[in-house]
C-alpha cells in the first residue's frame, strides 16, 4: 500500500491507495487516477511506499512519520475529526 | 414579462438527460456529498462553473468540480480536494466579477477558525490556493462571504465565532488578489447573555448594500427573552484600504456595527437576506420561522437604524433549509429554493419565484415547484450571468446514493 500525508498537520495519512495506483506528485497538486488532491504537493506532503496501515485507517483518522502509526489526537468519529492548529 | 419557468430534463434523472451525477471516484471518495455544498457561474466563461462540497471520508473533506454546458447536458471535470486535512463545514462560494476562471470559497475548518482560500481554474484544472483564516485560535461556523458590488477584489465576511463560549456574531473585511487573500480588522458583536447560553448569536446571515457603498446588514437569532429573536444590525464600513493590493481601490477594512434591532421572535434558521436592486436601503429575508413556517420579511434601514416590516408566511408547515437568490436581470424578483418537510413531501426540493415590493411589507409568490420527489438536502442555486433567466441548483440526491446533482433551469421571459 501506498499513503500520502500532510507534513504541515502533524503527518496525517490523507489518502491510501494499492501498491499498483500510479500517483503523479507536482509542484501544485498530485494526480491521482480518479481525482486530484489539489491541496497537498511535493512542498507540503510526503509519499510513503510499501506500508501497512492500520485495519481500520480511515483518511485523517491516523498520522504516520514513516515508521510508526499514532492515533490522531484530534480525530473524531462519524466524520466529526477536529482540526489540529 | 416573467411569466415562470421551466426545468430543463425535470424527471429524467437518473436516466441521463440534464441532471446529472457527479461520477463515482475511488473508493467512495465521492459517493457521499455532505451537507455544505454551494455553486457559482464563471462571470466571463458562458457555459461553465465549480461545485464545492464535503465529503464524509474520514474527516469531512472539502472537494471542487468544474461543470459545462453544452446544450442540455452538463459535464464534469475531474473532482479535487481543495481541503483534505480538516473539516470543510458551512462553504460559500463565489465567483470573480472580473476575472475568468478564479473563484473564492469562503468556510470553516473548524479550529482554526473561518476564513477563505483562492480557486484558479484552468480548463477544467483546478488550482487550489493556501487557506487564509480571518481569526486565529478559536473555531466558529455559520460562514457567509459575500462579494461587495462597489469594489472589485473584496468581500464581506461573517460568521459565529466561539471565542471565550460567547459564540459572537463577527464581521471582516476580504479582499483577494491573484491567489492570496487578505482579512482587514475583525468587528465582534452579538447579544451577550449572562451566564452564557449554547446556542447564542447563531443563524450569522448576511446582505451587502448593492445601492449605498460601505453598507451591509449582519442579523443572527438570539436567545434574549426565552425565544429566539431576530437581531440585525447595521454594519458600516470606514478606514483605510487593505495594502499591498493591485485590484483597484479597495476602500476601508474598519467595520462599526450599529446597535441592534430585535425584528422578530420567530425562532429563525437558515436565514437568507437579498436587496431590491433600485429601492435603497430596502432588503429582505426569508427563513424557517415559528412553528416550522418559512418566513418573509422586509428589512429598511436608515443609518444604522433598522425597521422590520410586518412578518409574511411563504409557506405554512413548510420547514427549510434553503436559500434565496436575486435575478439579477430583475430588481424585485427572487428564487427561493429549499428542502421541504411538507407532509407528504419530504425532503423534496423545491423551488418558487418570489417578488419583494419597493415599499410594501407584503410580496408576491409563484406557484411551487416540485425539482427533486423524495430526499434532496442541501440545495444551492445561481443565476447564469450570461444568459437572462438561466439558473442552476445542485443538492444532495439521497434518492441517488447521496450523489451530488445539478439541475439547469431556465425563467420563461416574454
Amino acid at each position: 500500500m501506498q499513503t500520502i500525508t500532510a507534513n504541515d498537520v502533524s503527518n496525517v495519512s490523507v489518502f491510501i491507495f494499492e501498491d499498483d495506483v500510479v500517483l503523479d506528485i507536482q509542484h501544485d497538486r498530485i494526480i491521482c487516477p480518479d481525482f486530484h488532491i489539489g491541496d497537498l504537493n511535493s512542498s507540503n506532503s510526503t509519499h510513503h511506499t510499501g506500508i501497512t496501515p492500520p485495519v481500520d485507517w480511515d483518511g485523517n483518522k491516523y498520522c504516520f512519520d514513516g515508521t510508526a502509526w499514532t492515533e490522531n489526537p484530534y480525530w473524531r468519529e462519524e466524520g466529526q475529526q477536529k482540526g489540529q492548529e | 414579462m416573467n411569466f415562470g419557468y421551466e426545468i430543463l430534463g425535470f424527471g429524467s434523472f437518473p436516466k441521463g438527460g440534464y441532471e446529472q451525477a457527479i461520477p463515482a471516484g475511488a473508493d467512495g471518495v465521492i459517493e457521499s456529498p455532505t451537507n455544505y455544498i454551494d455553486i457559482a457561474w464563471d462571470s466571463q466563461n458562458p457555459n461553465k462553473g465549480i461545485v464545492v462540497y464535503s465529503i464524509a471520508t474520514g474527516g469531512l473533506n472539502g472537494w471542487a468540480v468544474v461543470f459545462e454546458i453544452s446544450g442540455t447536458t452538463i459535464s464534469f471535470g475531474t473532482p479535487t480536494t481543495i481541503e483534505s486535512t480538516a473539516q470543510f463545514r458551512n462553504t460559500n462560494l463565489v465567483a470573480s466579477p472580473f476575472e475568468a476562471d478564479k473563484y473564492i470559497v469562503g468556510y470553516t475548518r473548524y479550529s482554526p477558525d473561518a476564513g477563505a482560500k483562492v480557486l484558479t481554474v484552468s480548463g477544467t484544472t483546478i488550482t487550489v490556493g493556501t487557506f487564509q483564516e480571518a481569526m486565529a485560535t478559536t473555531a466558529g461556523d455559520n460562514v457567509n462571504l459575500k462579494l461587495d458590488p462597489h469594489n472589485d477584489g473584496k468581500f464581506y465576511f461573517s460568521w459565529r465565532n466561539y471565542d471565550s463560549g460567547a459564540n459572537e456574531a463577527t464581521a471582516a473585511i476580504g479582499s483577494w488578489d491573484g491567489t492570496t487573500i487578505s482579512f482587514g480588522t475583525l468587528n465582534q458583536f452579538g447579544v451577550g447573555l449572562s451566564g452564557g447560553h449554547g446556542g447564542v448569536n447563531p443563524n450569522v446571515f448576511l446582505g451587502v448594500d448593492p445601492i449605498n457603498e460601505n453598507k451591509a446588514l449582519v442579523g443572527y437569532s438570539s436567545y434574549g427573552d426565552a425565544t429566539y429573536d431576530l437581531y440585525v444590525h447595521v454594519l458600516t464600513v470606514s478606514g483605510t484600504q487593505l495594502s499591498g493590493h493591485t485590484n483597484g481601490d479597495l476602500g476601508g477594512t474598519t467595520i462599526t456595527a450599529g446597535a441592534y434591532q430585535d425584528c422578530n421572535s420567530e425562532s429563525p434558521s437558515s436565514v437568507s437576506c437579498e436587496w431590491h436592486g433600485t429601492e435603497s436601503e430596502r432588503a429582505f429575508v426569508v427563513y424557517n420561522g415559528d412553528s416550522g413556517n418559512t418566513r418573509w420579511q422586509a428589512l429598511d434601514y436608515s443609518g444604522t437604524t433598522v425597521t422590520a416590516g410586518a412578518v409574511q408566511n411563504v409557506h405554512a408547515g413548510d420547514r427549510h433549509d434553503g436559500q434565496m437568490v436575486k435575478n439579477p436581470w430583475k430588481d424585485d424578483e427572487f428564487l427561493f429554493i429549499y428542502q421541504s418537510v411538507e407532509t407528504g413531501e419530504s425532503n423534496h426540493i423545491k423551488l418558487c419565484i418570489l417578488t419583494g415590493h419597493a415599499t410594501a411589507a407584503t410580496f408576491v409568490k409563484e406557484s411551487t415547484h416540485v425539482i427533486q420527489a423524495a430526499q434532496g438536502t442541501s440545495p444551492r442555486l445561481d443565476f447564469d450571468p450570461h444568459q437572462e433567466g438561466r439558473f442552476i441548483m445542485c443538492y444532495k440526491d439521497a434518492d441517488n446514493s447521496d450523489y451530488l446533482t445539478l439541475a439547469l433551469g431556465q425563467l420563461l421571459v416574454e
